[in-house]
Formats: structure tokens, C-alpha cells, sequence
């Protein structure tokens, strides 16, 4: 009785690892990186990390293929890792630059894509600096289309990471029209009166500007930290 | 040999046809047949109460991430609730926000349609008087109305089956593509109109014609709403440009129209008024108020559709009573005060002396209500015996609705106090000390112990943290300490929402009689025995709105509707109101307010592609997924 205990143990046993086999799908073995370089002056065009603009992948040879989304890094840089060779229809959604076109591309192995654009502004001289407990921003903008600039602001935040949809506070301004590169603004935060800035730390201040395009995302400078 | 083979074939033909009975075709004993169900009046009763039953009604066992009905066995999601996803209310415990997960409503959904579209197939062939079977359509019409509204104010436009699908062993012939949200929306009308057109004016607890006009009313101000406000945000992708998300501005108006028409139907024609709309004081009018959402039966004048919990226990029952009441009636139950009603929504009540502006709460003497920095000893507070005395010109439903600090609730006072300032100047706020002050003991929770006290103390996560404790529904009997054991009544529809949503409309579009609506404003306020009328603006609307229909799962798709969820919701902190024993001077000391931030409330902020859920199962079903 014993013996045939064993022996079915054994032969379930056998069946179970068995079974154990990898199924016979490739993974993802592919990656797209790449940068968003502004087409006049060469620089990297900064971005949102959260609710920011996205790259959007379709994968060719399905049927009500699912849009995958890539967010950018903050600094204008990209990298998915994950992706299946495979060919891609390929454009940005929700950005701070003059749409472009869709881009048809094969994506094998480690693929490079650098998207030039023209961002909607580029924040011009800008300078972020501590006078006492008070943080103020100045520039000017120079935006690349006709219509209005929205809102203009200094966000603060506890890294490098920081913007309109990432901050511990805020100081923004309502434009609502098309600006003069000439015009000077001038934003400040008083650190004394924000009690998520406490003195003594470091944190993160960047300028930002929104264009009233539809779903624009906003243009900013790079962050810069100051101690308070 | 031969005879022994034909005696074997003999034999075997005989089992064979003798095996031949039908003793095997047996009707299963557990189920039920359609033709017996439906051939039984109480049988279709009976069908129809659970397809009531499983209508998108977000009543008290409603929550944002478990659904409908989430009543059975140990429910144990803290109680976090719908409201508590706006600027309402906040959780003892949680700064949960929005996300992917909350709101869904789809399988459930198509399995409802389904039912209903069931047995809209079988009305023609019960054996039934024509009006009955007039009205079981209406009625049909009705549900799939109410479903199809749960649907589309969720997910936008979706695939429309008015009929039970068949399996064919194709799946293919399964699938059906969205349709556009103004198709949805107008569908949700059209089955309202049908709906409206041939019931009954009286129904007991399923759909009366008003029932219908209500749920008319509640559409059409949602669709026209979409159609005015979604210019606000911008969303893209494949939904949006086959229009299966969002509406035009143009439609806005038509849609006003028709909520104008519905509730002016309902308010010109139906038998219904506000419960106890002239009370003798604001005392009154506070307990006519509490007392209609302890049981809306009482006022059946304003409640035109209840949903019954007649039975405590496993699916019947709700469990507001133990998750929401102050932990000093607790009554042997461990996890009472979970709702947590905030400052920002006590400053919205008028106050009696000033109509028609909010009556944010002045703690100071310099008036600065923006500064949310805690307790500054430079600042000049203004002090009260009694801590409930602040409240004293706000409107009465503040008090019907919240619980506030010292005031009574079942024979007891709720000491809800955040600290005290000692007398050397320095608080002591949101920490557990105690002091001697010439020879007394003071407590910076009130009291010593945790049985004695409901507000800020982190015990157990069973205070409130912002000042205010929850009442609105509570029964006012002692706390059974078990789940699923309350079964307070839920009034789905009450006449209060039918005449704001006409103000609102009327406000929003200026069609519509401009007098009438500012007069169903004020008959709401005068209910809370407001004495002054005001005008009809949209603010004003949307602010009596506010109050009047707080905590009925309403407030969170006013946000979505009219597209401001973004907009409030941006880096956004909730706040709290904190008595404090001004402990400085001489006795008797007396009690100041703090206007502070929640304790562990992080900013939130809401992402505008949560304005439509995302349709599970894209990749089987072939529909076309909502902006990600």
C-alpha cells in the first residue's frame, strides 16, 4: 500500500515539474532613448516628470493595439528598456513644443530617437536668487507661436524634480496675453511665510511658463537649489 | 451455440431499450425556471426587486473602491467614502485620493443591462393586464436608464445593448462598439422619457413617475454640464476624437432645457414639497434636518425614492453607524470617528447675519483666514466659554449634518479639543500632556482617558482630526458594536435636489424662469431657517447645493460634472479647526480656535484623465480605451 503511495506521489510530482517549462514568448528586449533638443538653440527642452508630456508608442501588427505611454525625464530625456522589437508609430502628446509629425520607425536592440522641436517659449535669462528669507526669480520669455502666454511661475520644491504639478509652494502670475521678449517678470517667494520651506534647508526653484495651446504642458528653465 | 448468441442478443437488446426512461432528465431542485418565475406575479416581484436592487444608487453601503452593496460578511474598508474624495470630509486614518481604481462600475453594469434586457424580452409573453404590462416596461426603462447613467457619467460614451446577447460560439458577434457620450446621453434621456410617459404617479419604493422626472432632472443637468464646462480641461487621444468622450458646447443649452422642463414638471404637477419648510427656529430647523436622513420615511413629502434596508445583517445591512460615530459612543465597537467632516466645508455655511457669502470661520481679530500656520502667540485670538458657541449664527444644518465640538449628541457632550496654551505662552497642540494650573489637572485631548473624549487624540485612529465629527444618518439609538447592523433608509431622489438642480440650470443657461429658480434656492435656505432671501447666482447655487446635499455621494460628481475637480483639487491640503484651552491669565479659562492643516493630509491633486474611468478589458472587447 505503501509502495503505491510513493508511486503516485512520485508520478504527480514528475507531472507538476513537468511542467515547469518556460513559455516559448521572447521579453521585451528592445529600448527607444533619446533626447528633446530645441531646434535653435541645441538645448535639452525641459519637462514635467508627473502629468507632464508623454511619448506615445503604438506597436505595428495588432488589432486595437493599446497606446503605451512614456513620460519624460524633468531634464529632457528619455528611456524605455522594455519595449518589443518590433515596428512603432511614435509621437509626443501633450507637449511643450509645436506638435510634430508621427514617426514610423523600426525599434531593435538599443534605438536612439531625438525629437528636435520648437518649444512654445524658451524662459530667457533667467536668474533665481535668495535676498534674505525672500526667493526671486526674473526673465523674459520669448515664445515661438501667435497665441497668448497663460500663466507664468516660480515653483519650489524639495528636488530636482520640482514643477507646476510637483511643489511644496508656488508663486504664479496670470498673463493671458502674447508677451514682449523685452518685458522683464519678476516672481519672489517669501520663505518665511511658507511653512513647508523651513530655513536652513536646500531646495529646488524653476521657472515655468504655460502657452495656451491645446493640452500644452509648460516650458521651463533649469532648477536651481538655494539653501535658505 | 448459435441459440446462446441469440439468447445474449436478446438479452442485450432488451437493457438497451428498457434503459430508455426518462428517469434521468431531472429539472434541478436548486433553480428555478424562467416559466415558473415569471408565471408567478410575485416571481416578477420578485425579479424586478433585485434588479432594483443592483441599480447604481451610491447610498450608504456605496464606497469609491468596493462599489455597490458592499455589505456582506466583515466590510472592513475603514469606511472610506465617496466624499471623503473631496473637500468634505477627510479620513481619521487615510489621505487616499483619486485613482484608477476608485469609481469603477462595468462588469456589474452589463450584467444588470443584461437582466433588464431579459426581461424586457419577456414582458409580451406574461399573462398579465395591459396596463401592468405598460408599466413593467416603464419601469425597464427606468433601470436601464438608471444603469446606463451610472455608465456614461463614468466612462462617457459606451456600447448601447438594448437586447440579450446569444452566444453562438462566435465571440465576435459578442462585440459592440462604443458609442458616442451625446448618443449615451441622449439614450439615458429617451429611456427616462419613456419612463416618465407611462408610470404611475404612485409606486410604494420602486419608480413612480416622479422617480423618473427626478432621475431626469439629475441627467440632464449632468450632460449639460459636460456639454458647458469640458472645454475646461484638455484631454486627447482616439476616445476624444471619435467623440466617445466629451460633448459639445452647443449641446449645452438643449440639455439645460430639458433639465429646466423635467424638474418643473416634477415641481409644477408631483405631490411633493420640502420637509417641514418653515421651522419656528433655527433649533428646529436643525432637528427636522438630522432627523430626515435618520429615517427619510418620516418625510415622505420630500423623499421621492427610498432605497429600504428594512433587515439589519449580511447584505442588508450599513455600517455608518460604527465606522462614523464620535468615539465616545463608540459602545464596545474599536474603530468609531473615521469621518472626519473638514473645516473647509464648515466655512461654506452661511452665517444668519450674513446671507449669500460663505461663513468662513474668523478665529482672530486681525480676520486672516488663510493662515493655516498653527497657533502663533503674537496673534490675538478670540476666546469662548464654550467651544460650540463660535458656531452659534451659522446656518442650522451645520449642526444637523456635523457633530461640533462640546455640542450634545445621545445624552452626552463631545469634548473635541486639540490642546492648550500654557500658561507661559506656549501650546501644547496635537501632543498628549497634561498640566497643573493652580491645583487643576488639564488635558491637551479635554480629558484623561480615550473613553472620554472624540477629537485629535491618534488613539486608535478613532478621532476626528479636524475638529468636526460625522452625524448626518446616524440613528440616534446606542451603536450596535457588529457589522452590516444599521439599516437606515436611503432617499435616493428628495425633492431639495430636483429644485436646485433647476436653479442651477437656470443660473448656468438663462432659460428657464429666472423668479421661480431663485425662489427653489431660498425655499431650500428657508428650510434652514434663513430669513433673507438671496439672488440667484451660480455661486450661490452651487453653495447651497453644497450644504444641502452634503455626504449624499452627490458633492464628488458635481466635481467631474462640472469639470472643476482639476481645479480644486490642484496641490490642494484639506484643513481642520482646533479648539484650544487658552490656559493663560486667570480662570475661567475659555477656549480659542486654531485654523490649521489636517494632520497627515498631504497635498492632492487630480489628474484630468481620472474625468473618465478606464474601460477594462480593451484588449478582448476591442473598445477604444479613454485618455490615459
Amino acid at each position: 500500500m505503501n509502495k503505491i503511495k510513493y508511486i503516485a506521489i512520485l508520478i504527480v510530482s514528475i507531472g507538476c515539474l513537468a511542467s515547469c517549462e518556460l513559455d516559448e514568448m521572447d521579453g521585451p528586449d528592445s529600448e527607444l532613448y533619446g533626447s528633446i533638443i530645441d531646434d535653435v538653440t541645441g538645448e535639452l527642452v525641459q519637462q514635467d516628470i508627473i502629468r507632464g508630456g508623454e511619448l506615445e508608442l503604438r506597436e505595428h501588427g495588432w488589432e486595437n493595439v493599446s497606446p503605451q505611454h512614456m513620460n519624460y525625464s524633468v531634464d529632457g530625456t528619455y528611456r524605455d528598456s522594455q519595449l518589443f522589437g518590433n515596428d512603432y508609430d511614435i509621437f509626443p502628446i501633450k507637449t511643450n513644443f509645436h506638435p510634430i509629425d508621427t514617426i514610423k520607425m523600426n525599434i531593435s536592440g538599443s534605438t536612439k530617437l531625438d525629437l528636435i522641436v520648437t518649444p512654445y517659449i524658451r524662459i530667457k535669462n533667467a536668474n533665481v536668487s535668495k535676498s534674505g528669507s525672500i526667493v526671486t526669480a526674473t526673465f523674459s520669455l520669448e515664445q515661438t507661436g501667435l497665441s497668448n502666454v497663460k500663466t507664468i511661475g516660480l515653483y519650489a520644491g524639495s528636488d530636482g524634480n520640482v514643477g507646476e504639478p510637483m511643489r511644496l509652494t508656488k508663486a504664479d502670475q496670470n498673463i493671458d496675453a502674447v508677451t514682449d521678449p523685452n518685458t522683464v517678470y519678476t516672481l519672489s517667494i517669501d520663505t518665511d511665510n511658507e511653512i513647508d520651506l523651513k530655513a536652513g534647508k536646500v531646495y529646488f526653484f524653476r521657472i515655468g511658463a504655460l502657452y495656451n495651446a491645446s493640452n500644452s504642458k509648460f516650458n521651463y528653465a533649469q532648477a536651481v537649489s538655494i539653501q535658505l | 451455440m448459435k441459440t446462446i448468441k441469440n439468447i445474449f442478443f436478446l438479452l442485450a437488446f432488451v437493457v438497451l431499450v428498457s434503459s430508455c426512461n426518462d428517469g434521468l432528465d431531472l429539472e434541478p431542485t436548486d433553480k428555478i425556471t424562467a416559466d415558473e418565475l415569471f408565471g408567478d406575479p410575485e416571481g416578477t416581484k420578485l425579479y424586478l426587486a433585485d434588479l432594483y436592487d443592483r441599480l447604481p444608487i451610491e447610498d450608504l453601503t456605496y464606497f469609491p473602491k468596493e462599489g455597490f452593496n458592499f455589505n456582506r460578511g466583515g466590510p472592513n474598508n475603514g469606511g472610506f467614502s465617496n466624499s471623503m474624495l473631496t473637500m468634505m470630509g477627510h479620513h481619521s486614518e487615510r489621505n487616499s485620493f483619486v485613482s484608477g481604481s476608485y469609481l469603477k462600475w462595468w462588469e456589474p453594469a452589463y450584467s444588470l443591462i443584461r437582466d433588464v434586457n431579459l426581461f424586457i424580452d419577456i414582458i409580451p409573453t406574461l399573462d398579465i393586464n395591459e396596463d401592468d404590462r405598460a408599466a413593467y416596461t416603464a419601469e425597464a426603462a427606468f433601470i436601464r436608464s438608471f444603469a446606463y447613467f451610472g455608465l456614461v457619467k463614468r466612462y462617457g460614451g459606451v456600447p448601447i445593448i438594448t437586447e440579450p446577447q446569444e452566444y453562438d460560439g462566435d465571440p465576435e458577434s459578442l462585440k459592440v462598439p462604443r458609442n458616442t457620450e451625446k448618443e449615451t446621453w441622449d439614450f439615458v434621456l429617451a429611456e427616462c422619457d419613456i419612463a416618465i410617459n407611462a408610470l404611475g404617479e404612485t409606486n410604494g419604493r420602486r419608480a413612480s413617475k416622479w422617480a423618473a422626472l427626478a432621475l431626469k432632472s439629475r441627467v440632464a443637468l449632468h450632460a449639460a454640464s459636460i456639454a458647458k464646462f469640458g472645454g475646461n480641461v484638455d484631454l486627447t487621444g482616439d476616445a476624444v476624437t471619435q467623440g466617445l468622450v466629451g460633448l459639445s458646447t452647443g449641446d449645452a443649452n438643449r440639455y439645460y432645457q430639458e433639465c429646466i422642463d423635467a424638474s418643473n414638471e416634477l415641481m409644477e404637477y408631483g405631490p411633493y414639497s420640502l420637509y417641514q419648510p418653515n421651522p419656528a427656529s433655527a433649533e428646529a430647523a436643525a432637528e427636522n434636518f438630522r432627523a430626515m436622513f435618520e429615517n427619510p420615511n418620516i418625510a415622505g413629502n420630500e423623499a421621492i425614492l427610498i432605497k429600504g434596508r428594512t433587515i439589519p445583517g449580511d447584505n442588508y445591512g450599513n455600517n455608518y453607524d460604527i465606522w462614523f460615530g464620535p468615539a465616545q459612543k463608540r459602545n464596545g465597537w474599536p474603530h468609531p470617528g473615521r469621518y472626519n467632516p473638514t473645516l473647509d466645508f464648515a466655512d461654506l455655511f452661511e452665517n444668519y447675519s450674513k446671507p449669500g457669502e460663505n461663513g468662513t470661520i474668523v478665529t482672530t481679530t486681525d480676520g486672516d483666514t488663510e493662515n493655516y500656520n498653527g497657533f502663533d502667540s503674537s496673534r490675538d485670538y478670540v476666546h469662548y466659554d464654550n467651544p460650540v458657541d463660535i458656531f452659534a449664527d451659522k446656518d442650522a444644518r451645520l449642526r444637523a449634518q456635523v457633530i461640533l465640538p462640546n455640542s450634545e449628541w445621545k445624552g452626552d457632550n463631545m469634548i473635541i479639543q486639540a490642546g492648550y496654551v500654557q500658561p507661559d505662552g506656549n501650546a501644547k497642540i496635537e501632543t498628549k500632556a497634561q498640566i497643573d494650573v493652580n491645583g487643576t489637572t488639564y488635558y491637551t485631548y479635554g480629558t484623561l482617558s480615550p473613553e472620554e473624549h472624540s477629537g485629535f487624540d491618534p488613539h486608535g485612529g478613532n478621532m476626528t482630526k479636524t475638529g468636526f465629527g460625522f452625524k448626518k444618518f446616524l440613528q440616534t439609538t446606542p451603536v450596535i458594536p457588529g457589522w452590516n447592523r444599521s439599516n437606515t433608509d436611503f432617499a435616493e431622489f428628495r425633492y431639495a435636489e430636483i429644485l436646485l438642480n433647476y436653479a442651477e440650470a437656470v443660473a448656468e443657461s438663462g432659460l428657464g424662469d429666472e423668479s421661480k429658480a431663485a425662489e427653489a434656492m431660498n425655499a431650500t435656505r428657508r428650510r434652514a431657517f434663513h430669513q433673507t432671501d438671496i439672488p440667484l447666482t451660480v455661486n450661490n447655487v452651487l453653495r447651497e447645493r453644497a450644504v444641502e446635499l452634503a455626504f449624499e455621494n452627490k458633492g464628488i460628481w458635481d466635481l467631474m460634472r462640472r469639470r472643476t475637480y482639476h481645479t480644486t483639487f490642484n496641490n490642494t491640503r484639506k484643513h481642520s479647526l482646533m479648539p484650544v484651552l487658552d490656559l493663560r491669565g486667570s480662570a475661567p479659562y475659555k477656549y480659542i480656535f486654531v485654523r490649521n492643516r489636517v494632520r497627515g493630509n498631504s497635498p492632492q491633486t487630480f489628474d484630468i484623465k481620472h474625468y473618465y474611468r478606464a474601460i477594462p478589458g480593451v484588449g478582448l472587447n476591442g473598445l477604444v480605451q479613454n485618455p490615459q
